[in-house]
């Protein structure tokens, strides 16, 4: 014990233990960022899954902001998919961290946040609603 | 100690109210089941043979839980927490405030068990959105351990870990993920939600057999059982929840009954909601699988004596 091995030995694990994790996390980072944020697939890995699989986390990103907003994704109908995919590969970063929060972005893209707006006045005026809830509420009274 | 032949199969089956011979795993017997969704409340609420639900812990609040689910656990129905966003295979620490939602959810449904995936969903401050897969590595074996154990400990009741169905595989992969399972167990002592829909997926999208993979796994570890649709898309397996499920994977079903008294088999069905009816015969094709091979496993245990 006076020796303090034991001591030694325990911060020698604890080392290793957060190496471990260290490497872990850049391997998972690297994964998530070509899943999510466009970057290159981590070394390895098949490129073409990656992109599968990124294309599945996209569709389902889009089932999530059409459950939160349906009557937006009603006005797009079949086209709600294409214009989300463009919606989504055009902006840079992670995607906003919960689905109410990517369909007000969405929204403010397809009013033309950035530059393009939506050619159909249908799809613009349920973006609206989205951006203003409170506008929302007033037209869905009027409607009955 | 069961008598000779059928894997064991011939303690309790697949009754009806969740009740009977309780294994010593915290779960007891579960018997057939539905992922409860708001979407199809009434349905299951009306649906013949649903022994237990399982809810999606991230949707339910233990103070404001749905009437129609509330109504289900007052007529005794069993409801199993299942988490998707802990990230128990991620690099970085548990989320403390998921583990105690979970755990709340457990007190609150007074649930038998609580599961949860292998799997990560986030990293370097991104959410993935779904479950990834971990490398089958000794290193993060290593992670996974501590993560499971860190749940165990800040969980009421035992915690069942499932296989996910993944697109991709990483190249240092050291190990089957039957292997990496079974280490996982052998560590932790944790519960299986064995998902033979995601054996599935692993065959068609690794080349990994599903068979093999039960033959790998401490199948007396299983909990209960999950099985999904999905669907072949370029060549390459969508588990989907929003098809119907396959004969392919109902065979998955049939190979694990042949091995063990399956203790609860689980619908998940989260998209494209069939009609009442539909679900009924999906449930009824499920349970037919499994009590079909316990009377086969009976039957050949009675023309052993």
């Amino acid at each position: 014990m006076s020796d303090g091995r034991p001591a030694r030995e325990a911060g020698q694990r604890a080392e290793l233990a957060t190496g471990r994790r260290a490497e872990l996390e850049a391997r998972q980072r690297a994964l998530v960022a070509a899943l999510v944020a466009g970057a290159q697939a981590p070394a390895g890995l098949d490129s073409e899954r990656v992109q599968v699989q990124a294309a599945a986390l996209l569709r389902k990103r889009g089932r999530s902001v059409a459950h939160v907003q349906p009557d937006l994704a009603a006005a797009l109908g079949p086209g709600f998919g294409r214009a989300f995919q463009e919606y989504a590969r055009g902006r840079s970063g992670p995607p906003p961290d919960c689905a109410a929060a990517d369909a007000l972005e969405f929204a403010r893209y397809l009013c033309g946040a950035r530059g393009n707006p939506h050619p159909s006045a249908d799809v613009r005026r349920a973006a609206r609603l989205v951006l203003h809830p409170r506008l929302a509420r007033i037209v869905g009274r009027l409607r009955g | 100690m069961s008598p000779g032949g059928g894997g064991g199969a011939v303690a309790g089956g697949l009754g009806a109210g969740g009740l009977g011979a309780g294994r010593g795993l915290g779960a007891g017997r579960l018997g057939v089941g539905i992922g409860w969704r708001a979407e199809i409340d009434l349905t299951i609420a009306r649906l013949p043979g649903v022994d237990f639900v399982e809810v999606v812990a991230e949707n339910v609040h233990a103070g404001a839980v749905p009437a129609t689910l509330r109504a289900l656990r007052e007529r005794g129905m069993p409801v199993v927490p299942h988490g998707v966003s802990l990230s128990l295979g991620g690099a970085e620490p548990l989320d403390q405030a998921r583990l105690a939602h979970l755990a709340g959810l457990a007190e609150a449904f007074g649930s038998p068990l609580v599961s949860e995936h292998v799997a990560f969903c986030r990293a370097g401050g991104m959410e993935a959105g779904h479950l990834l897969p971990v490398p089958r590595t000794r290193a993060a074996l290593e992670v996974l351990t501590e993560n499971v154990a860190a749940a165990q400990a800040a969980l009421p009741v035992p915690l069942a870990v499932e296989n996910i169905a993944a697109l991709i595989g990483w190249p240092e992969d050291e190990m089957t993920e039957g292997e990496f399972l079974t280490e996982l167990v052998d560590r932790t002592g944790v519960l299986l939600l064995l998902d033979v829909a995601n054996l599935y997926t692993a065959q068609v999208n690794f080349g990994a057999d599903p068979v093999a993979a039960l033959d790998a796994l401490p199948l007396e570890k299983v909990a209960y059982v999950h099985v999904a649709g999905g669907v072949l898309r370029d060549g390459l397996w969508h588990d989907t929840h929003a098809h119907p499920v396959c004969s392919e994977i109902l065979d998955v079903l049939g190979a694990l009954a042949d091995r063990i008294d399956v203790p609860g088999v689980l619908l998940e069905r989260d998209d494209a909601y069939p009609s009442d009816a539909e679900l009924a015969a999906e449930l009824g094709a499920i349970r037919g699988v499994v009590s079909e091979r316990r009377a086969a496993g009976l039957r050949s245990i009675r023309g052993g004596r």
